[in-house]
């Protein structure tokens, strides 16, 4: 109701407008990197407003497809986003692509996947970020910025429905009251039916509902400053995971079949205040972030038929980050220097409790124990009195970090070196506190039920001090420019929640067979708690060389890249061996990562423009043993070795009486073989999409028509084991809609 | 009633006296609990010995009674698991320097209740702390049952 006031307010307020500066320079996301990110020693993609209208972007998974070695599989739920750029990629606990909006940094991936709309400009920055983003970029930086005031003035609609009972809207508004302070605020909505069925429940499980709100106030004034404060609020509220399970033997994918609920709502408010101000010889700027993300995940943990065990995961989590910049303001300079200061603090606190249910407590945990029992004690068994049990899991994960970083580029002739040095500590502590109680009784020996209650209870801490440095050459030709650059990247340390029901059913079973004074000789799946409830953090070294080309009077771009990134102690997901369900990260001993970009721009006319881009990513272990097998020599899983992209777009004014402009897109983008586990035993091929889009506008609209995966392409982007069995999500099948958006 | 009280209370205080008296006397302090470690063999149905090594046993004494607990034992090669088994009401006297022990139709304890299927029949045993020496010998269920162990200090 308040974005809703104020909205109606300034629409009513403000006449009609148009564009007026959409792909100039941002004052928010521009201060440390250049706005034309060409002319920096740097792998980057761009993508502007009209990119992301007419490539139907509407999460940071749909731009991922054409950007250069960035993968983000698309797994039919925006509970986390596991993104891989070059090989380095993250799918639990700290991400490996740092995340800003409107220059605010999103800390935790959980808030990663949310809706686009009214978004400005989209940047993603490739290999590490460390020197002058600290933690948690070592695969790159995504930069969203979203449409302000000062770029646009007016009210825009945007209505869109498609296949897959899917449509989406969106009002917003953006106005200049005076001519120092800008005000926009919006509302989108959107809802899809889901594309896969349950076959358990006859239902689609992959529906969402999602609606989000922005609220934007900026101040720009004669005496320098720029105060620009962005309020984001999103909410969303989806189904359950299209994970079918995958008959290895036969390499044939079952259908999506499991009886418990699934499903994922989450509460992300993030304000981000930004301060910039030119105060003569040195800019200022100061970045201050407040989010809150609520969250609630329930989930049928085995993703089967049966009742055996289903997780709820609540977190409430509240940072407050600050990053305070200084710069030196006249580039003619030779040196030119940028430094900065910035702290965060996160206060993690999540509720996580497993529930056994009838057939988990008689498959997991039962038959295991009576197995052995009735070899001895043929006539007898063990026995709960309950038909479900809880495993009470609760965590709490303060996490502090300041850092502290500067660089400098001198411009020597036609030669620019850059050189920087970022320091970060960062300490994070853990608290632990799980539960179960059962009553159990062996017929044997006594018939009455007796309680067993098991606990594990702790604390933890890890501090990290990491230095991260960067050195670039770069040599300039009018428009043309080559380099070649070293730099540190690091992520995080941090703990296994997600092995604690594992354990904690590990104990169950040692605590119960010693209850019985009963011993099995062949052991029994254990952890030792040490061992799987920290990991430590990831470091790389990213070598790059690399060239911007720029022909036929910027008609022609091409951009190249070759890169190595040695990483050790990386961090990677397993599944741990035998009935266990939990996964956890473990330090992976060293990989390595070989590659190349290129990304192609072609004017051909100036209505016609083809874009291509390819990325190739050879990342293998070079060590890595987990105690039962020696990975060296295979390839990293979820890393695709190739991604490919060719954009043809059409763009065309007419001078029609009520269409005025028309367009198309053909998009083809490609990517694979993506192995899915340390073993490669379990692969996606190469696989391709075709989409499109035609449109046209007028004065104050246009309509698109559009596709996606037109050729229905069956191909799997995610997948994980559980109980000893493999699972794979299915990407999305054809989908095709249409958009209509008003400018007012 | 005064003189009714005064016999009360002289009742009571040669009673008590007495009691402590008898306590003095009759009463000795048990052995000390001990510990050993050693092997144990059972004879199969079949006739063939099953010996097991290192196998930990606990003796413990109250004023009556000895408890023996046999620690992660197991009763034939083919066994999965390994039990604590628990043999009490052992009678016990102190013949010089050691401890003799017998008993016969003991349920022991194991799993969590009375394990009736092993019954021990004719347990004899004897401790040594001067030797150093812990052993005995039963019949558990229908194996003969034997260990030779050494008292840990």
């Amino acid at each position: 109701m308040f974005f809703l006031g104020i909205l109606l307010t300034s629409m009513a307020a403000q006449p009609a407008d148009t564009a007026i500066n959409l792909e100039g320079v941002d004052v928010t996301a521009s201060f440390k990197v250049h706005s034309d990110m060409r002319t920096m020693p740097a792998s980057s993609s761009s993508f502007y407003l009209k990119d992301i209208e007419r490539q139907q972007i509407k999460t940071i998974s749909d731009f991922a497809a054409t950007t250069p070695n960035l993968h983000i599989p698309d797994y039919g739920s925006s509970t986390t986003s596991s993104i891989y750029i070059r090989g380095m990629g993250s799918r639990i606990d700290n991400p490996a692509v740092g995340m800003y909006v409107d220059g605010a940094p999103y800390l935790n991936k959980s808030s990663f996947d949310e809706p686009l709309w009214d978004v400005r400009r989209i940047d993603v920055l490739r290999g590490p970020q460390g020197t002058l983003y600290g933690r948690n970029t070592i695969g790159g930086i995504i930069s969203i910025t979203t449409l302000s005031p000062f770029d646009y003035t007016g009210t825009r609609i945007g209505v869109e429905a498609g296949n897959g009972n899917t449509w989406r809207a969106s009002v917003s508004s953006y106005s200049r009251p005076t001519d120092n302070f800008g005000l926009s605020v919006g509302v989108g909505v959107g809802h899809t039916g889901g594309f896969f069925d349950n076959q358990f429940t006859g239902d689609k499980c992959d529906w969402r509902n999602n609606g989000s709100g922005r609220l934007r106030l900026m101040w720009r004034d004669a005496a320098g400053w720029n105060i620009d404060n962005s309020l984001n609020v999103n909410l969303t509220d989806e189904g359950g995971y299209a994970y079918a399970q995958f008959d290895t033997a036969r390499r044939e994918l079952l259908p999506v079949a499991y009886n418990d609920e699934c499903g994922y709502r989450r509460l992300h408010i993030a304000d981000g205040l930004v301060a910039q101000r030119n105060m003569g010889r040195v800019d200022f700027k100061n970045v201050l972030s407040l989010q809150y993300l609520d969250d609630d995940l329930h989930l049928d943990q085995d993703f089967t038929t049966k009742s055996l065990f289903t997780l709820q995961q609540t977190q409430k989590e509240y940072t407050v980050s600050d990053e305070l910049m200084f710069r030196n303001a006249d580039k003619s300079h030779a040196i030119n220097w940028l430094a900065g200061m910035s702290t965060f603090f996160k206060h993690n606190r999540m509720n996580a409790p497993v529930m056994f249910k009838f057939d988990g407590i008689h498959q997991l945990i039962l038959d295991n124990a009576n197995r052995g029992l009735q070899t001895v004690f043929p006539n007898d068994s063990l026995s709960f009195s309950e038909d479900e049990f809880l495993i009470g899991s609760r965590f709490t994960t303060p996490t502090i970090g300041v850092g502290a970083y500067g660089q400098a580029e001198w411009r020597l002739a036609d030669f620019v070196l850059t050189a920087g040095l970022r320091l970060d500590y960062e300490r994070v502590a853990f608290e632990y506190a799980n539960e179960a109680e059962i009553h159990y009784n062996f017929s044997l020996t006594f018939k009455d039920y007796r309680p067993m209650r098991t606990s594990l209870d702790g604390t933890e801490s890890q501090s990290f001090f990491e230095a991260m440095p960067k050195l670039a050459v770069q040599y300039t030709v009018g428009e043309q420019n080559i380099y070649a650059s070293v730099v540190r990247g690091f992520k995080s340390g941090g703990y296994n929640t997600q092995m604690f029901s594992d354990i904690l059913q590990n104990q169950m079973k040692a605590d119960l067979m010693g209850a019985l004074g009963v011993y099995f000789s062949t052991g029994t799946e254990g952890y030792s708690i040490g061992e799987v409830i920290d990991y430590q953090p990831e470091h790389n070294w990213n070598f790059e060389v690399g060239a911007h080309l720029t022909a036929a009077d910027k008609r022609l771009t091409a951009d190249l890249a070759l890169f190595g990134i040695r990483c050790t102690d990386q961090q990677l997901t397993v599944f741990p061996n035998g009935n266990n369900t939990g996964r956890m990260m473990t330090n992976a001993g060293r990989t390595r990562s070989l590659g190349a970009e290129a990304a192609l721009n072609v004017n051909i006319i100036d209505a016609i423009r083809l874009s291509a881009t390819y990325g190739y990513t050879d990342a293998v272990f070079t060590d890595y043993n987990n105690g039962l097998a020696d990975f060296s020599g295979n390839r990293l899983p979820y890393v695709p070795q190739h991604t490919v992209s060719v954009v043809a777009d059409y763009g065309q004014t007419i001078d029609g009486k009520f269409v005025n402009s028309l367009s198309a897109q053909l998009r083809y983008t490609g990517a694979g073989r993506v192995y899915w586990n340390e073993q490669n035993t379990v692969w996606q091929d190469y696989y391709s999409l075709l989409g499109a889009s035609v449109g046209m506008g007028g004065s104050g609209w246009n309509l698109q028509l559009w596709a996606k995966n037109i050729g229905n392409q069956d191909f799997s982007n995610f997948y994980f084991t559980s109980v000893s069995r493999t699972f794979l999500s299915k990407g999305k099948p054809r989908q095709f809609g249409i958009s209509l958006n008003l400018f007012l | 009633m005064k003189r009714y009280f005064s016999f009360l209370i002289c009742a009571a205080m040669l009673s008590f006296v007495a009691c402590d008296k008898s306590d003095n006397n009759d009463e000795k302090p048990a052995p000390a609990a001990a510990s050993a470690l050693g092997k144990m063999s059972v004879t199969q149905t079949d006739g063939t010995v099953f010996t097991q090594d290192c196998v930990s046993v606990n003796i413990a004494y109250d004023a009556d009674s000895a408890t023996i607990t046999m620690l992660k034992v197991k009763f034939a090669e083919r066994m999965p698991l390994e039990l604590d088994m628990t043999i009490g009401g052992v009678q016990y006297n102190e013949d010089g320097g050691s401890v003799k022990l017998s008993g016969n139709n003991i349920v022991p304890m194991a799993m969590g209740g009375p394990f009736p299927k092993y019954t021990i029949t004719n347990f004899e045993g004897e401790s040594n702390p001067a030797k150093g020496t812990f052993r005995f010998s039963m019949m558990c269920g229908e194996n003969p049952t034997s260990y030779e162990g050494a008292l840990v200090k």
